[in-house]
């Protein structure tokens, strides 16, 4: 009997050394393991960041450059008011050098991008003039106007189509432009 | 006669194994030979004795008494409580008579057991011998008397082995029988000393079956020497303890150093990574940027189109042109509406055109409804509408109308 009380008591502390001392200690080895893991990995990343350092640059070169072809279209403007009216002059003074009226221009929405300062204008547009004059107005303004997206084209004329029909051109632009403040 | 063979490849071999591995122990050791088809013991007192040794007489009490109990496991729970400071005990229980058992307790002197310096089964020859001779019930009984080595008398007729030493408390066989109550009808027999030897090698035959009920297993004083367990232990607790130690230090000594190299890599790892990120954050805004014009389309080739179609078909009279998902819809009317659609569709300016809705025939004409999907080239390199192309049109545009006019 005194025997097996002294097996029983070895066997409960050895259980409570187990528990609350090689447990614990297990689990803190652990920790340290996965703290020096993550930190070699960490390490590992930064060694190849600094190896990268070359590619990095050569990549914001050629980023920049693309990104300069990329956002060339889009015209800089102080203000979306400011562009509005500039806008609206350009479009009536190419309309009048092509023999072609402006008879309505509503500047509906304009939406920011959320990119490079980017902002979305949407306009309702409608020209009136002779059959040749519209078409090369509409031609001229999908070439000197890049930053245009045309939405919605409506063209209706009265009879059949002929030189000297008066064409009503309807159209539905998205025009993007860059909104730099001023420094 | 047997064959030569059998003495050859199984006799020889045994003999070879009793002689190496059984001993008898009185006053000293005895070894077994073998001469001309008889076994003697002889003293060798320097040599080590084997691993199985049976002890004479001489060197053990016999205590018998009866239990009571009739399960065995409580018997033995029994004789171990009542022998539990005497490790030299070997109890023979017989079996169940009457509610009681007997049991013939072997006590084996300290002297003997301390002899023997490695582990070895000890086995009492009153025991072995009784085992080996004793009576059937049917038989006669029978009470050998042993002059070899110690002197005893043996009942073989009881269901334990019963002895007694010759000496002045037992002198001769009638006091044998009065002192252990042997049957009148029990005959004595006198083991000749010559031939003790060969009864003993016989009955460890005889036993070998029941061999474990009949030896005392005894650890050599080196074996049972007692663990050092409180070194054991502390040497163990030391292990892990300097363990614990290397590799805690082990660990933080890693991780200070991998965050003194990180620290020194720190100022450019950052720049560089922060370099990363906007490189990557441009990236995804240029990527988002081009999806989001992905789908910006070039119409104004559609007026070349328009002036082609008058040109090739004067009955062609154009209502309106609108635009639809994308998709350019022609409406208007036409002598034959499938050979204006043949007329679109080998066009290199359009990638596909189609009748949107059903063509309906009107006073000698096609009303039709035309979509069209225009080839995309960008605007800012497509030549513009060239005068000679104003002139066909104009030219196009009479024919045209003096073709309404014939109608």
């Amino acid at each position: 009997m005194l025997r097996n009380k002294t097996a029983l008591i070895s066997l409960v502390i050895v259980l409570v050394v187990i528990k609350f001392g090689l447990l614990p200690l297990q689990q803190a080895q652990q920790d340290l393991h996965q703290q020096l893991t993550g930190l070699d990995k960490r390490l590992q990343r930064s060694q190849n960041l600094l190896q990268q350092t070359d590619t990095l640059q050569q990549w914001q070169s050629s980023q920049q450059q693309q990104l300069q072809q990329l956002l060339q279209p889009f015209p800089q403007v102080a203000s979306a008011a400011q562009y509005r009216l500039l806008l609206q002059q350009q479009l009536q003074q190419l309309a009048a050098a092509n023999n072609v009226s402006v008879t309505f221009f509503d500047w509906l929405t304009d939406t920011p991008l959320g990119v490079f300062s980017l902002q979305r204008g949407r306009i309702s547009l409608r020209l009136e003039g002779d059959a040749a004059n519209i078409m090369l107005l509409h031609l001229k303004l999908e070439q000197q106007f890049p930053h245009f997206v045309l939405r919605d084209i409506r063209a209706s004329w009265r009879g059949a189509l002929s030189p000297g029909s008066r064409i009503e051109l309807t159209l539905l632009i998205e025009a993007d432009y860059r909104v730099v403040e001023a420094v | 006669m047997q064959h030569h063979m059998i003495e050859k490849y199984i006799k020889q071999p045994l003999r070879w194994l009793l002689q190496k591995n059984v001993s008898y122990w009185h006053q000293g050791l005895h070894k077994f030979g073998y001469s001309k088809g008889n076994f003697q013991l002889t003293s060798c007192p320097a040599e080590q004795p084997g691993r199985i040794i049976i002890i004479s007489r001489a060197h053990y009490q016999e205590f018998i008494q009866h239990y009571p109990v009739i399960r065995l496991h409580e018997l033995k729970q029994v004789l171990k409580t009542e022998y539990q400071d005497n490790d030299n005990v070997l109890h023979f229980i017989g079996p169940l008579v009457e509610q009681r058992r007997a049991v013939c307790s072997f006590v084996l002197s300290e002297s003997i057991t301390t002899q023997f310096n490695r582990n070895c089964l000890i086995i009492p020859e009153s025991l072995l011998l009784w085992r080996a001779v004793k009576t059937e019930k049917s038989a006669q009984p029978m009470v050998y008397q042993i002059t070899a080595f110690a002197d005893y008398f043996l009942n073989c007729a009881e269901a334990i082995p019963v002895s007694q030493r010759i000496n002045r408390f037992c002198p001769d066989y009638a006091s044998f029988m009065l002192n252990n109550g042997v049957s009148d009808l029990a005959r004595l027999q006198q083991i000749p000393d010559t031939q003790y030897a060969n009864y003993l090698v016989k009955a460890l035959a005889k036993a070998l079956p029941v061999f474990t009920r009949l030896a005392l297993f005894r650890r050599s004083a080196l074996s049972t020497k007692a663990l050092p367990l409180k070194a054991m232990a502390l040497s163990a607790a030391a292990v892990v303890a300097v363990y614990i130690l290397g590799v805690a230090a082990y660990y933080h000594t890693a991780i200070d150093n991998r965050r003194a190299e990180i620290a020194a890599l720190g100022g450019e790892v950052n720049q560089l990574l922060e370099l990363q990120q906007q490189l990557q954050a441009t990236d995804a805004d240029a990527q988002n940027l081009l999806q989001w014009r992905a789908d910006k389309t070039y119409s104004a080739q559609l007026w070349q189109l328009v002036i082609t179609l008058l040109q090739q078909d004067p009955s062609l009279v154009l209502q309106n042109i609108s635009s639809e998902n994308g998709r350019i819809i022609i409406r208007g009317q036409a002598n034959q509406a499938t050979a204006v659609l043949t007329a679109l569709q080998a066009s290199t300016l359009l990638t596909d055109a189609r009748f949107d809705a059903s063509v309906r025939r009107q006073n000698n004409n096609d009303i039709f409804v035309i979509s069209l999907l225009l080839a995309q080239h960008d605007a800012t390199v497509q030549p513009a509408i060239t005068p000679v192309a104003a002139v066909n049109s104009q030219n196009l545009s009479e024919q045209a109308e003096a073709g309404h006019a014939a109608k």
